[in-house]
């Protein structure tokens, strides 16, 4: 794992890493770092997809329960309303959509990212507690094929890193 | 249609700062004194300074202020509890509404404190969508404040049922008599309303903080405050994959939040509109009353952000640029309220109904004309101040006029139920609202509740998104002409 | 401007020129045919191309007061749209003669039995309707005229006194254009129901006249992307912001839409409900159906997705999908007061748009061609480039 001072130099070392043939890679910074994603050679996030699959069951079935519930189940004649008043159903419908679509975006968020993880490697590293204040690692997994205990290390020492540091597990 | 796009980078997943497009031969001048966008950091701050000035507030010794302004707000967090007590036990009657004004402060109270609580998810959604970078300064406490302000508001609702333990059945379970909640009802829809903002309000809130719980992980010197702080932040690594997926999953909260803000209060204010009453029922109700959510909410932003930078030594980040932009805001939304007001009282005239006219003129020169004159003064009157520059740059005027806007917002709320409802269609279903001692503890005791969370927020959570703070600095930005140059190459 | 431009654009003036003389032409010969059935389409032909003049109008000012990329390129066709206000002002002219075909409340047997339109007399009467009239087009064309002004201005000068006087301007005007539309329309379009009335009505007219003035600019900024300068300046992130601000107004027009319709629905008060009945009676229903479509349904979820708004040739065509909606959303509006019990064509609803709409793109490309198509020494605009937002 390779320590850097700065994002741009961090985004410059992981497209030479990657262009160097290692494919189980993460890099790790303090805030969003644009252009990482496509350096690490990631494909896009699945998050979108599974909010829109969560808004729309909100949505139907937000739908569906009011249409059950006072045309189907308790039909009752409030103010000479029709029993389907969809007007009327409208704002629950959206409530519910929006309600579902935000947790499936939260869950959704952290399923894909594996978290809550209570446990990782890379704390192991005492150096990585500024990950989240003013720094930034490259980390290169031991099971990517081409990882060479010394090779690797000397590779990244070569990308102008503060230090370079063997992770525990 | 092809070439249009080619020879520009098409912007990747980048919603916070997309890459600049550098357009050959525009020579990058920074803007004349008088435009120039004032850096939104001051003092050219570094980095590592934003994180300890931050994380600073919640580490350090607990200052005698914070002690002076929580004792009075546990207190009185007390008080509102014993009172939900005393009214539960003896019920509903111990409240002033009563024929013909059903409806009193609860529904005031309820509707004041939810508008309140609608800049914070605001700031957050709208300004997150329109790039507006200096909403990374105040967000957080924002958002904090939307939760708090909601559950203030929350309280109303749930013990003005009285018998507060059939609460459930305003949820779409069938109980044991079969029956249905009432959906065409707008009870109903508030139900559901409330409590979808109040979910996602808080999980936005919350996973902004994850970041940022990591930062005050890793900085934590005690046993107890790392094991609290790693709970929370449960396991972030700020490894690409996780940013990357975060970013796109914040994004669509915002993107959710922003309709979501809209549809609560339009969704409040059919509580009243969707009825006939005259003053209750006019088609400009749900914007009108987003406009005045939205005033009311900045309103109290800058309530409690204007001396809180001063407490918290924040000048440098909470700048006087960011409370000029809210003094804007609130003149914006106030301008709208107005309008608002002005074309109601209009189209009452215009409608030729007798019974609208009455209700207007009634406001105007009636027995509780003094609450519509409050309310004229303080939401059409004291926002126009805000054209002023001079005006906007003096924080004790600022804080005056936001605490105008707390209570003509509050009046507001007033005129509409108190004074729609003292003269119905009938005069001999005419009659007065008086408070009780118990509607008035409650309300006071609401603020206690408020603000013992409030100060709880400021004392252990980062009160500004540090991490976003981070990303706005000239020294983060390579685009900026003030930053970035050190390692050129970039562009 | 290039060239190839150029005569296109001469191109295209004359042919929008001669389609408006043919259209004026047809409308003349067929207020002669039906007087009322002339008014009627002409009303709705004039306000829709006056709304996007309008919506021109507010799109500037909002530019001048925000910022932001979008407007840098597209300003100058708002400038171009709200530079017609002159001429449009002329063109309502005709609407002064044909107030008793259109309005209850200029028809003395109807007023004698409508004691509503009684009391309404004090301010809703023909000579109070011209000299309101009259005062808002004065107020529109005055602020035009500065706005443009100033605009100018400031490409030839490095001096921003010009861009601090537009942003003073602006802050004011978008004030004075959300009065001056909410009562110029009450007595356009509102009061032409007798006994109609809603305060969210104004609002809706405001919304859809931005909107209408994004979903135009999109489609100027598509056609000119092809050429000089705007091929050098323009990117997919104008175009994405753009689509953004469709998207928003989108939303905001189904949203208020919707709004009043929910409120008096449940109110189901005669006077009100009664402007929904003629709007859903017989095959006014397809209209609905139309506007949900293709205002509402279609643009809001192909919009929620970045790549379509990423690529011009999507993007433009929703925008013109809005654009067209919008068109019948106006008639909407007006038609069904008239023929309350189902659509009611006439070929003047054809002729009277063409007409109005050849003579407001005639005169809108004839505004175009004299200054600069980007804006110069706007200094936000530079740093604005320069910063990539």
């Amino acid at each position: 794992m390779a320590e850097f001072e700065n994002h741009e130099v961090l985004v410059d070392a992981t497209q030479r890493t990657y262009a160097e043939g290692y494919r189980k890679l993460d890099a790790y910074s303090p805030f969003p770092v644009h252009g990482l994603s496509e350096a690490l050679g990631r494909r896009k996030t699945r998050v979108p997809l599974i909010v829109l699959l969560g808004g729309m069951t909100g949505g139907l079935g937000g739908y569906f329960m009011q249409w059950y519930a006072m045309r189907v189940d308790y039909p009752f004649n409030i103010g000479g309303r029709p029993l389907h008043s969809w007007p009327a159903f409208i704002p629950i419908t959206f409530e519910l959509t929006i309600l579902c679509a935000a947790l499936s975006a939260i869950i959704g968020m952290l399923a894909l990212n594996r978290l809550p993880e209570p446990y990782h490697p890379v704390f192991n590293v005492p150096e990585f507690r500024r990950a989240s204040l003013d720094r930034f690692f490259l980390c290169v997994e031991a099971t990517d094929p081409k990882f060479d205990l010394v090779r690797t290390r000397t590779f990244l020492e070569g990308l102008r890193p503060e230090s370079v540091k063997e992770v525990t597990s | 249609m092809a070439d249009v796009v080619t020879n520009k980078t098409i912007s990747p997943a980048a919603p916070k700062h997309a890459p600049s497009h550098t357009v050959a031969n525009i020579k990058v001048v920074a803007p004349p004194a008088e435009l120039a966008r004032e850096p939104l950091v001051g003092n050219q701050r570094s980095i590592g300074w934003i994180s300890d000035a931050i994380a600073g507030v919640a580490e350090g010794k607990t200052p005698m202020w914070w002690w002076m302004a929580f004792v009075p707000s546990v207190i009185l967090m007390t008080t509102c509890f014993t009172m939900i007590v005393y009214l539960v036990s003896v019920g509903v009657g111990v409240w002033g509404p009563g024929h013909p004004v059903m409806w009193g402060w609860a529904i005031i109270n309820f509707v004041w404190w939810i508008g309140i609580g609608h800049a914070g998810t605001l700031i957050s959604a709208i300004l997150f969508l329109l790039r507006q970078k200096w909403r990374t300064s105040i967000n957080r406490a924002a958002e904090a404040m939307t939760i708090f302000a909601v559950m203030c508001a929350g309280i109303f609702p749930l013990i003005h049922i009285g018998r507060v333990w059939l609460g459930w059945w305003l949820f779409p379970i069938p109980n044991s008599n079969g029956i249905w909640p009432q959906f065409r009802s707008p009870l109903m829809w508030d139900v559901f309303a409330v409590s979808t903002y109040f979910t996602v309000s808080l999980l936005f809130w919350y996973m902004g903080l994850i970041p940022d719980l990591a930062v005050m992980r890793d900085r934590a010197k005690t046993t107890i405050r790392k094991f609290a702080y790693g709970l929370f932040s449960l396991g972030w690594t700020g490894s690409n994959r996780h940013w990357s997926n975060y970013e796109k999953a914040y994004l669509i909260l915002a993107g959710l939040s922003t309709p979501l803000v809209l549809s609560v209060h339009s969704i409040v204010s059919m509580d009243f509109s969707v009825s006939q009453l005259p003053g209750w029922h006019t088609t400009i109700f749900p914007p009108y009353f987003v406009a005045g959510a939205v005033f009311s909410g900045f309103g109290m932003v800058l309530t409690l952000l204007v001396p809180l930078r001063r407490l918290l030594k924040l000048e440098d980040i909470i700048t006087v640029r960011h409370v000029e932009l809210m003094c804007k805001v609130t003149l914006a939304t106030g301008s709208i309220v107005g309008y608002a007001y002005a074309m109601e009282f209009f189209i009452a005239w215009y409608s030729g109904n007798p019974y609208e006219r009455y209700a207007f003129i009634n406001r105007a020169v009636g027995h509780y004309a003094w609450g519509y004159w409050i309310m004229i003064g303080c939401n059409v009157i004291t926002p126009q101040l805000f054209w002023f520059k001079k005006i906007r740059q003096n924080m004790m005027i600022v804080f005056i006029l936001s605490i105008f806007v707390n209570i003509g917002m509050w009046f507001e709320r007033f005129v509409i139920v108190v004074i729609s409802l003292h003269r119905d269609f009938l005069p001999s279903n005419w009659g007065f609202f008086r408070p009780t001692w118990v509607d008035i503890l409650t309300y006071l005791g609401t603020f206690g509740l408020f603000f013992t969370f409030f100060l709880l927020f400021l004392r252990f959570v980062p009160i500004i998104a540090i991490g976003e703070v981070k990303a706005v600095t000239p020294q983060a930005d390579p685009h900026h002409p003030l930053g970035g140059a050190k390692e050129g190459g970039h562009h | 401007m290039n060239d190839d431009l150029q005569s296109r654009l001469n191109r295209f003036r004359f042919l929008a020129l001669v389609s408006g003389v043919i259209g004026i032409v047809l409308c003349v010969v067929g207020a002669f045919i039906n007087t009322q059935r002339f008014f009627i389409s002409y009303l709705f032909g004039y306000l829709f191309w006056l709304g996007l003049a309008l919506g021109c109008f507010a799109v500037s000012m909002i530019h001048h007061l925000t910022g932001g990329r979008w407007g840098q390129v597209t300003r100058r066709f708002q400038e171009a749209g709200f530079m017609t206000l002159p001429v449009m002002a002329l063109l309502f002219v005709p609407i002064f003669f044909g107030l008793k075909h259109l309005y209850p409340w200029a028809q003395p047997v109807k007023v004698a039995a409508d004691t509503i339109l009684q009391h309404k007399h004090a301010y809703i009467n023909p000579s109070l309707f011209i000299m309101r009239a009259i005062f808002f087009f004065i107020i529109w064309i005055v602020m035009a005229f500065l706005l443009r002004k100033w605009s100018l201005q400031q490409d030839k000068t490095t001096d921003v006194t010009p861009t601090r006087r537009l942003r003073t301007l602006s802050g004011v005007g978008i004030v004075i254009y959300a009065l001056t539309v909410t009562f110029a329309y009450i007595d356009w379009v509102m009061s032409i129901e007798a006994d109609w009335y809603s305060t969210m009505f104004p609002v809706i007219i405001c919304i859809g006249q931005i909107l209408t003035a994004y979903a135009f600019s999109i489609m100027v900024l598509t056609y000119f992307s092809k050429y000089q300068p705007i091929s050098e300046t323009v990117t997919t992130t104008q175009f994405h912001h753009l689509g953004n601000l469709l998207l928003t107004f989108v939303m905001f027009w189904t949203y208020i839409s919707f709004g009043q319709l929910l409120i008096i629905w449940s109110g189901n008060l005669p006077h009100e409900i009664s402007w929904y009945l003629h709007r859903i009676a017989g095959n006014w229903k397809v209209i609905v159906w139309f506007l949900f479509l293709f205002h509402f349904f279609l643009p809001f979820f192909s919009l929620l997705f970045r790549p379509t708004k990423q690529h011009p040739r999507t993007l433009v065509k929703l925008a013109a999908i809005v654009f067209v909606a919008h068109m019948v959303d106006v008639y909407w509006m007006i038609a069904p007061s008239f023929y309350p019990t189902g659509i009611h064509l006439s070929w003047m609803d054809f002729a009277a748009p063409i007409g109005v709409g050849g003579i407001w793109i005639a005169i809108f490309i004839y505004n175009l061609k004299g200054p600069l198509l980007i804006p110069q020494n706007d200094p936000r605009v530079e740093y604005s480039l320069a910063h990539g937002k």
